[in-house]
């Protein structure tokens, strides 16, 4: 395996280490938290601050290293070159094979072309309808304060 | 191609952003112009939020100033009972039409991160035929989590759940809830973490790792606001284009693309450009109408002699432009901050509140001095919020078994457009006083009111809060409450 293999392979090791230890720290301080509750601590908080900053602080070093590969990687260049190679998908070869054999002609493409202007003017058209509609009937400041006052389900908080 | 020049070129050179990369981070930059919600810890309540930004930015974010059209399209739908969200529909279809997936490739502070991710070293997984079918996965997302499900719980139950924001979007989890974490004044936020928060951000963790090995993971296979924007894609005036007549249909274009497109500018296509660089006919453009923004190296058939130096030109413009308006922005928003308005103290854990009268629904008054001697709950929510609805019937009952001993007092927040009196009327909650809250938050401010729902405030029988906190309570935390204020 040369260097360059080796460094993409500790760096994926790393990231894939690093989102099962955070995952697994997550769950971990979910589930004692709730053995917590049960043991007749109703009112006990599941996460605390501290209880996160020991646990993220605890894989830090994963980070630290992930952090480190990923410089010295960018640094000297490797990246998997594999990515920048094209895909010779065979159904893409194909379909751009019957398109060169059905080439369309400049008759067709004007067609096409003002089937699409139509088609933007009617979105249009509909869309200002719309905005209209939503000023109109309130639903514009249902959105702002939808926005405004958040509720804490809605961002994962619970 | 790529590869040879890494070898050669130096790592400065290498991680120069590029014009796209640019623009990306303008664009998340703006978005989240109010840079002081993350001193604060409290997000942006002024006008702007009227506007939808086109990307994926959550409004929950302490520094967004816009709202996000997917949170938005959700909340719109939920609420189709009472109204129909025209205004959010008419302003993604408008984004759509304007500037199609366009949004995705240079617009999204989401598609950032996923890019960012993508450029850690590491092996990778090239598209095929199985991220082909799964790119198909995006609109099941959409019509399951953004709309059946917000559908179901608005029409059926009266609640508005909108499913993606609450059960997977990793956006909302890194700028809303991690982003309102990371504040100390918001320590109390973490009593509400539990098996949502846990699940979330495991969910965000897998995105981000499938990131980091397949390009743009969640824009092309989850993203639902890509679903919608990929179906506007054709329709779009900012678009890549192709020269038919120049095009030998040799097929580079779509090889060498890391997205799973069939033909530039279809509903998968980003319009990132970078096919530009593979098309050796320079049959590729990126056009907003008939204007080229980005011609390709060779320029474009239909430009003129002084096309090259008008297009250089009006770039210098638009880039001045776009500065000056974020300076203005960052100013604007984070010195002249006139939204917020200022809370009166008093309403920590230890203190007396002070005294305030508000009107009730039902006609009488609330004298907060008449509930001395009783244990008094203020509970702050919304019709609009889940959690706030579901709790208030376990106020209910508590007030109900203790009925002379507990005052409960459920205050709506002053920004609604629903008829709060009709939604109670069949709800069957008449141990709780109803009031809203008047124009100026009497009691929001008074109580020190969040702008994160549901809130609960309990005073002791000598007024004193014995409680303040945002979030969810349960029956047990609601005795135990009641418990140690009798004490």
């Amino acid at each position: 395996m040369d260097r360059k293999k080796l460094i993409l392979s500790i760096q994926s090791a790393l990231c894939v280490l690093w989102v099962v230890l955070m995952a697994a720290a997550a769950i971990h301080i979910y589930r004692d938290g709730l053995a917590y509750q049960a043991q007749g601590h109703p009112d006990a908080w599941i996460f605390t601050r501290e209880k996160v900053t020991a646990a993220f602080g605890r894989y830090l070093p994963v980070l630290l290293l992930a952090v480190l590969t990923n410089i010295v990687g960018v640094v000297i260049g490797v990246r998997d070159e594999n990515q920048d190679k094209p895909v010779a998908d065979p159904d893409t070869i194909a379909l751009y094979k019957k398109e060169r054999e059905n080439r369309r002609d400049a008759a067709e493409e004007a067609a096409r072309k003002q089937r699409l202007r139509i088609a933007r003017i009617a979105v249009l058209i509909v869309a200002v309808i719309f905005v209209i509609a939503g000023i109109i009937n309130g639903s514009m400041e249902d959105m702002l304060i939808r926005a405004v006052n958040i509720c804490t389900e809605c961002v994962g908080l619970g | 191609m790529d590869s040879q020049n890494s070898a050669k070129t130096s790592w400065r050179e290498r991680c120069r952003p590029g014009k796209r990369r640019l623009i990306q981070l303008y664009s998340a930059v703006l978005y989240n112009a109010y840079a002081k919600g993350f001193i604060k810890g409290e997000i942006y309540t002024g006008n702007t939020k009227l506007m939808c930004v086109p990307g994926l930015n959550c409004h929950s974010c302490p520094a967004a100033i816009g709202t996000c059209p997917l949170g938005s399209l959700q909340n719109a739908v939920a609420s189709s009972g009472n109204r129909a969200g025209f205004y959010v529909f008419g302003i993604i279809m408008l984004w759509g039409l304007m500037l199609g997936r366009t949004i995705c490739g240079w617009l999204c502070p989401f598609g950032l991160v996923q890019e960012l991710l993508h450029k850690i070293p590491t092996h990778k997984i090239k598209k095929s035929k199985v991220t082909r079918i799964l790119s198909y996965l995006k609109y099941v997302f959409l019509v399951a989590f953004a709309i059946a499900v917000p559908l179901w719980f608005g029409l059926k139950h009266g609640k508005v759940v909108p499913g993606f924001c609450k059960y997977i979007c990793p956006a909302g989890t890194l700028e809303g809830a991690v982003g309102l974490l990371s504040n100390p004044d918001n320590v109390g936020f973490f009593k509400m973490l539990g098996l949502l928060f846990t699940s979330k951000f495991v969910v965000m963790l897998i995105i981000g790792l499938a990131c980091v090995f397949c390009y743009r993971s969640f824009c092309r296979f989850i993203c639902p606001l890509g679903a919608i924007y990929g179906m506007f894609n054709k329709l779009a005036v900012i678009g890549a284009r192709v020269d038919a007549d120049r095009c030998t249909h040799c097929g580079a274009c779509v090889m060498n693309c890391k997205m799973d497109v069939r033909h530039i500018g279809d509903h998968e296509c980003i319009n990132c450009a970078k096919c530009m660089d593979v098309c050796r006919q320079d049959a590729i453009s990126l056009k907003a109408g008939k204007i080229t923004l980005i011609a390709p190296s060779g320029g474009c058939a239909d430009d003129k002699p002084d096309s090259a130096a008008k297009r250089a030109k009006g770039k210098r413009i638009a880039w001045t432009v776009a500065l000056v308006v974020l300076a203005l922005a960052l100013l604007w928003y984070n010195i002249p901050d006139k939204s917020h308005s200022s809370a009166n103290g008093g309403y920590a854990v230890g203190d007396e509140l002070s005294d305030f009268t508000i009107e009730c629904l039902d006609g009488e008054s609330f004298h907060l001095g008449d509930t001395r001697g009783k244990v008094t709950f203020i509970n702050l929510w919304a019709t609009y919020c889940g959690p706030c609805v579901e709790e208030l019937p376990h106020f209910n009952e508590l007030a109900g078994e203790h009925k002379d001993d507990v005052a409960v007092l459920a205050v709506h927040s002053s920004m609604s457009k629903d008829d709060i009196p009709a939604y109670l009327a069949d709800k069957g909650w008449d141990n709780i006083q109803f009031a809203l809250d008047t124009k100026d938050d009497l009691v929001w401010n008074i109580v020190g009111g969040s702008s994160t729902m549901p809130q609960t405030i309990v005073l002791d029988r000598d007024g004193r809060v014995i409680y303040n906190q945002v979030g969810s309570v349960t029956p047990d935390l609601l005795a135990q409450l009641y418990e140690q204020a009798s004490d």
